[in-house]
């Protein structure tokens, strides 16, 4: 795979969402206003911070299917801490259940050798269940202002849920496209086998990027929980797949060795605008899933059937000289 | 790999007992697997970042790598090795064989190795870059790289080694060195014991 596929894929995302949001803009008139913007990217932060973490997982060939139950642990985790012993304290205890899960979870995979789908799967299982056990299936209602800012608040006119999403998306952008770790990351996904003997740490990648996915959970469980007011202990169900949706869409291969967060980032605000275009539409909540299948089926249709797609760049790069730097930039991967 | 069960090896006459990949590396002793689809190259990365697989930390600084300097590296063992390919940022998996494998080769001479072993390092390998495999070894030797070749190649062993140790279900059962080496000898010390 070359540069220019690698672009076509990263680009993919956005196509799609510039295609869905066009034809939203022509089918109501709420869809091109300010406030649906942010209420689209507020919705799809939570996602997105949960896909962002995925992307690593899923780079390295393995998967994570208990980002939702983690994120609806460390929520409740963070509210039940929270009255007791501070904002801090309670930041500090959602993350910190969010890295024990997501290290449990790198452990079983890289020292017990279970594959990650059956271990997250159990994880999955067991930290909702626990979560479950903890508030005896009732909200934990969180009264800290201080707190609810995280999820209210603004910065600069931008609300701080999308201020982390864009601090992490960066942060940990740069950490895959840039350093050290990001390399090992892609050559292990690549060839585990290739990459341990080159010498490189593939148990402690493996590990540190389930880790990775669990702090992100837990940022993402606090942000929900922030911005409802309450922590419900099954505010995560379902969101594995969402978010696994996302990273596939944004062009990340699931056999591992390709892809990049921001192409996982528009795959979640591509989500995100799909929803909230289909409420704005009046479609049966029933139908909506339906949609989101479709979606992910035309955007893996498209993966496999690139060819058409690098013509038409081929000769955009002709016509615009400019576009092999901006292929360079786009995809940091090759 | 199988467990250690006896005998010692020495590196620059002291006990060398590698545990890891990494440590093997770190004391001078790099392996060319003979399996490179499966257990050399990443096959969707670039040509650089395949090269540099082995010495990333040459060119990490403060945990991020240096994507220039990594491409300048390839960009030199491109033209040493004579890679034949747009680019260093071309995916490994667009290369012929004989092109891949000299990335593989290339990442291992990038990490300046004491001892190279190479186990079949010209299978599936065109004439040209076959020819441009035993240039580098011979290259490699005459700066007092120690190669150790293992190879079902008889002429290429014949034709490259100073010394050959034929093994036989385990067991060393010969070694040869200068005029003792041909192709004769080297299958009647490999074929004794089925004959007898």
């Amino acid at each position: 795979m070359n540069r220019l596929s690698a672009l076509a894929l990263q680009l993919r995302a956005v196509w799609m969402l510039l295609g869905v949001a066009l034809i939203l803009f022509i089918a109501t008139p709420y869809f091109l206003t300010s406030s649906n913007f942010m209420a689209i990217a507020l919705t799809a932060s939570i996602t997105a911070l949960l896909a962002i973490g995925e992307t690593f997982v899923i780079i390295l060939g393995e998967i994570d299917l208990s980002v939702g139950a983690m994120l609806g642990f460390t929520a409740v985790i963070t509210a039940m801490v929270l009255p007791n012993a501070g904002l801090a304290m309670g930041l500090l205890a959602g993350l910190g259940a969010g890295a024990a899960a997501g290290l449990i979870n790198g452990l079983l995979v890289t020292k017990v050798n279970m594959p990650s789908f059956i271990a997250t799967l159990a994880s999955l299982s067991i930290l909702s269940g626990l979560t479950l056990y903890l508030t005896k299936g009732n909200p934990v209602g969180i009264s800290s202002d201080a707190f609810r800012l995280i999820g209210t608040g603004h910065i600069l006119g931008v609300p701080v849920p999308i201020c982390i999403l864009l601090v992490c998306a960066v942060v940990f952008g740069i950490l895959l496209a840039r350093s050290r770790f990001g390399r090992q990351v892609y050559a292990t996904g690549d060839n585990f086998e290739a990459a341990h003997l080159s010498g490189m740490p593939v148990t402690r990648v493996k590990v540190a990027a389930f880790v990775i996915s669990g702090v992100l959970a837990g940022i993402a469980g606090f942000i929900l929980a922030a911005r409802l007011g309450t922590a419900q202990p099954s505010a995560g169900k379902g969101l594995e797949l969402t978010a696994i949706a996302a990273v596939i869409i944004g062009g990340t291969s699931l056999l591992g060795g390709r892809g990049a967060v921001v192409g996982t980032v528009i795959g979640a605000l591509l989500l995100g605008t799909i929803d909230n275009g289909l409420n704005l539409l009046d479609v049966s909540p029933f139908l909506q899933d339906v949609v989101k299948g479709a979606v992910i089926l035309f955007a893996v249709f498209i993966d496999r059937n690139a060819g058409p797609i690098r013509i038409i760049l081929q000769s955009l790069k002709r016509v615009v000289p400019g576009a092999s730097s901006l292929g360079k930039e786009s995809a940091p991967t090759r | 790999m199988l467990p250690v069960t006896s005998g010692e090896v020495l590196l620059e006459e002291v006990t060398f007992r590698p545990t890891t990949p990494r440590a093997a590396i770190a004391s001078g002793l790099c392996y060319l697997t003979p399996d490179r689809q499966n257990e050399g190259l990443a096959l969707q990365q670039s040509i650089a970042r395949n090269i540099s697989m082995a010495t990333l930390d040459a060119v990490t600084s403060a945990g991020m790598v240096n994507a220039k300097a990594e491409e300048a590296r390839g960009e030199k063992m491109r033209s040493a090795l004579d890679i034949k390919a747009r680019s260093v940022n071309t995916a490994v998996s667009a290369l012929s064989g004989g092109n891949q494998q000299k990335v593989l080769l290339g990442r291992w001479l990038m990490a300046d190795p004491k001892v190279l072993l190479m186990e079949e390092p010209t299978r599936g390998v065109d004439v040209g870059a076959k020819a441009e495999i035993y240039r580098v070894i011979n290259e490699q030797t005459s700066r007092g790289v120690a190669i150790i070749l293992v190879s079902s190649d008889l002429p290429e062993l014949v034709e490259m080694s100073d010394q050959v140790i034929v093994m036989r279900e385990g067991r060393v059962v010969a070694e040869l060195a200068g005029n003792e080496i041909s192709q004769e000898s080297v299958l009647h010390h490999a074929l004794e014991s089925a004959a007898s």
